[in-house]
């Protein structure tokens, strides 16, 4: 199952090796040319002789992760982030440390031990560390280096109605609905970007657009919904289930116009649920890919994920159905000539 | 030059939707340019000819025509709209501001939840009133993802100043079209009116791309330091253009700032020298294009930047043409 290989693979910003071999694996057959840049993005090139115009659509394989950066006396992990992730959620979770995917736990003083001014703070950083069950730092340094990487440690499962959970589903949901698409045939020139470094600031999309020099780009994500209890309707950003999220604005991009309506109106047109994605905080690679060169027409369109940037993130089944629907009519539009710039 | 300044200070332009604006540049620069079009990002550009024919050098002169707005991010049952802020905006400045659709052309007014202290509010307890009484009413005047700025305009304090809401920039703006009717040079001169400002220059950063010229000057607005306990800064109001030595996206480098200096003596007008660390312009942007392009500026001094009621001197907004003609043509 392709959602389950992506999400339990492992990759740490800057080391996704494992998530492009896995993703290497699956296209290699579906394009005329597939090659890594200098900084690590996969790139799939279909249909290069097609006329009409040439779009890339990228995904990144990066997630947010931890790097081990110093071994206590008792063997235990101090870690860093790589990427956002709030400090709170990260006490008691499991994860999967180095290249052999050690199990550990992150740990912390107990509860009944904290002074009280410790007690009434969030855990910080340096009161975490990851227990990977050596009883010394020797017996650690066997398994573990300094600069090695760790991630979350779910698995993936489908539950409730239509549901599923996993780490990684930003952006690896992005990365299984490019990978769907890469299989279906387009008469235009079509570029898969898998990027790398998303999470730590966009850097992998930047060079991509760079070197393609596409007419127009859309970024696959997984974006945040906060339509949980308690939260007013224009606190939500996103709906979980009610279909991809369209951008208008974030942190680093307002989106084409015209190009964001046209991917509304497709969607309207093949009866395919689409949302507005109803927030301008976040960012994702359209914000380096659309200042690259003289300008890019770029639109993101994003599935729903409940908890992201932690170690359990919840999409729709449906609203990543409705994705691969949907960028399939957006680039057949293109193909038959519905959009222009 | 007051009745140029109306006119470019009346239509709205939100970051990413600078369309009511950029229609009444297109016009205005039409006569006077041998080319001009726009980019995906909302550039508008103006292209004239350099006297040296087609060897001529190039240089691309920015003047932003954004401003800073608000945008649609959900809209509930009783047709209030609930917003966020597009470029540098605080919650706690806007309750009663007025505001209009730069799409629709609809009012609304800015108000904000009961029981939150000043200090305290933010984007969340905001909301936009238009008049609507249902969702669907509302959605006639305004959709999520459209933007409004202020609704203020235009108007005069005295013979020589002039306030409004939008004059940063379109005060700039007004400098570079006039400009560009005026000048004679030997370069091709590139009028970039740059979109997206506010929210970090994006604009700029294509333009600088597209058109790689040999040098760059942007033409913005910049706060003086001349009021009661203002902020410590060099420029005053009335004392003639500002030449750029450092804002917070670049330092100008001697020789570019050496150029205006002397374009000012030509044109025997006053300057002064800007050096304003908090103030972002599309200098830096330009400056950074491909391999890098020498860039500077020039300012019109303005008090109450960031407010919706900026105050400029109209002197200092002629002599500002005056200096940045006279550098145009004894380029060579």
């Amino acid at each position: 199952m392709l959602l389950k290989r992506l999400t339990e693979a492992s990759g740490p910003s800057g080391f996704e090796s494992e998530v492009r071999q896995l993703i290497y694996e699956e296209i290699r057959g579906c394009a005329d040319r597939v090659y890594t840049d200098a900084l690590g993005t996969l790139i799939a090139e279909t249909n290069r002789e097609a006329k009409g115009p040439k779009v890339l659509l990228t995904a990144h394989m990066d997630e947010v992760s931890f790097m081990i950066v110093a071994i206590e006396e008792q063997g235990l992990l101090r870690f860093r982030p790589i990427g956002g992730v709030d400090p709170r959620i990260l006490v008691a979770k499991p994860v999967r440390v180095g290249a052999k995917g050690l199990i550990g736990v992150i740990g912390s003083k107990a509860v009944h031990l904290q002074k009280r001014e410790e007690r009434e703070q969030p855990l910080s950083l340096d009161q975490l560390f990851i227990d990977i069950g050596a009883s010394s730092r020797t017996q650690a340094e066997s398994y573990v280096e300094p600069g090695d990487l760790a991630v979350f440690a779910t698995e993936y499962e489908e539950i409730g109605e239509r549901r599923a959970k996993a780490k990684s589903f930003d952006d690896r949901v992005g990365c299984a609905v490019l990978v769907e698409t890469i299989k279906k045939s387009f008469a235009l020139p079509v570029i898969y970007a898998f990027t790398v470094q998303e999470e730590t600031g966009l850097r992998g999309a930047g060079p991509v657009a760079y070197r393609t020099e596409p007419d127009f780009a859309i970024a696959i994500e997984g974006t945040v919904c906060l339509d949980v209890a308690d939260t007013p309707s224009h606190g939500q950003a996103t709906v979980q289930g009610a279909g991809p999220a369209v951008s208008v604005v974030d942190a680093r991009t307002i989106a084409h116009t015209a190009f964001r309506e046209h991917i509304v109106r497709v969607g309207e047109e093949q009866g395919i649920p689409v949302q507005l994605r109803r927030t301008v905080s976040g960012a994702n690679d359209v914000g380096a890919i659309h200042l690259s060169g003289t300008g890019v027409v770029s639109a993101a369109i994003s599935i729903p994920t409940r908890y992201i940037h932690a170690p359990a993130q919840i999409i729709s089944l449906d609203d990543y159905e409705n994705t691969i629907r949907l960028l399939e009519a957006v680039l057949r539009s293109i193909e038959q000539g519905g959009f222009s710039v | 030059m007051k009745e140029l300044i109306r006119q470019l200070t009346i239509p709205s332009g939100p970051p990413g939707y600078e369309t009511p604006v950029r229609e009444v540049i297109h016009t205005l620069v039409q006569p006077h340019a041998d080319d001009v079009y726009d980019d995906a990002l909302g550039n508008l550009y103006a292209v004239k000819q350099g006297a040296a024919g087609p060897s001529a050098r190039t240089i691309l002169l920015a003047a932003h025509m954004d401003e800073p707005a608000l945008s649609v991010i959900d809209i509930d049952d009783k047709g209030f709209l609930r917003v966020a802020p597009l470029g540098p905006l605080r919650a706690s400045t806007l309750v009663g501001a007025r505001v209009v659709f730069a799409k629709t052309g609809r009012r609304g007014i800015v108000g904000a939840e009961h029981g939150v202290a000043q200090k305290d509010l933010d984007f969340s307890h905001l909301f936009v009133d238009i008049g609507a009484a249902t969702l669907d009413d509302a959605g006639q005047y305004a959709r999520i993802g459209d933007a409004a700025a202020f609704s203020y305009g235009f108007d005069e304090i005295g013979a020589d100043l002039i306030v409004g809401h939008a004059l940063d920039n379109r005060v700039g703006c007004a400098v570079l079209v006039e400009a560009l009717r005026r000048a004679h040079s030997a370069y091709t001169i590139v009028a970039v009116f740059s979109a997206q400002q506010e929210v970090g220059s994006r604009g700029a950063r294509v333009a600088g791309h597209r058109i790689h010229p040999d040098a760059a000057l942007v033409l913005d607005v910049s706060p003086v330091g001349d009021t009661p306990k203002s902020e410590r800064l060099a420029l005053t109001l009335g004392g003639g253009p500002g030449i750029k030595a450092l804002d917070a996206t670049m330092v100008v480098a001697p020789k570019v700032r050496e150029m205006l200096v002397a374009a000012a003596r030509i044109a025997d007008v006053p300057y002064q020298i800007e050096v304003s660390p908090g103030t972002a312009s599309d200098a830096g942007a330009l400056f950074l294009s491909r391999e890098g392009i020498p860039t500077g500026g020039i300012v019109v001094p303005a008090r109450y930047v960031g407010t919706p009621s900026q105050m400029v001197h109209l002197r200092d907004v002629e002599q500002t043409v005056a200096l940045l003609t006279a550098y145009l043509g004894q380029l060579q």
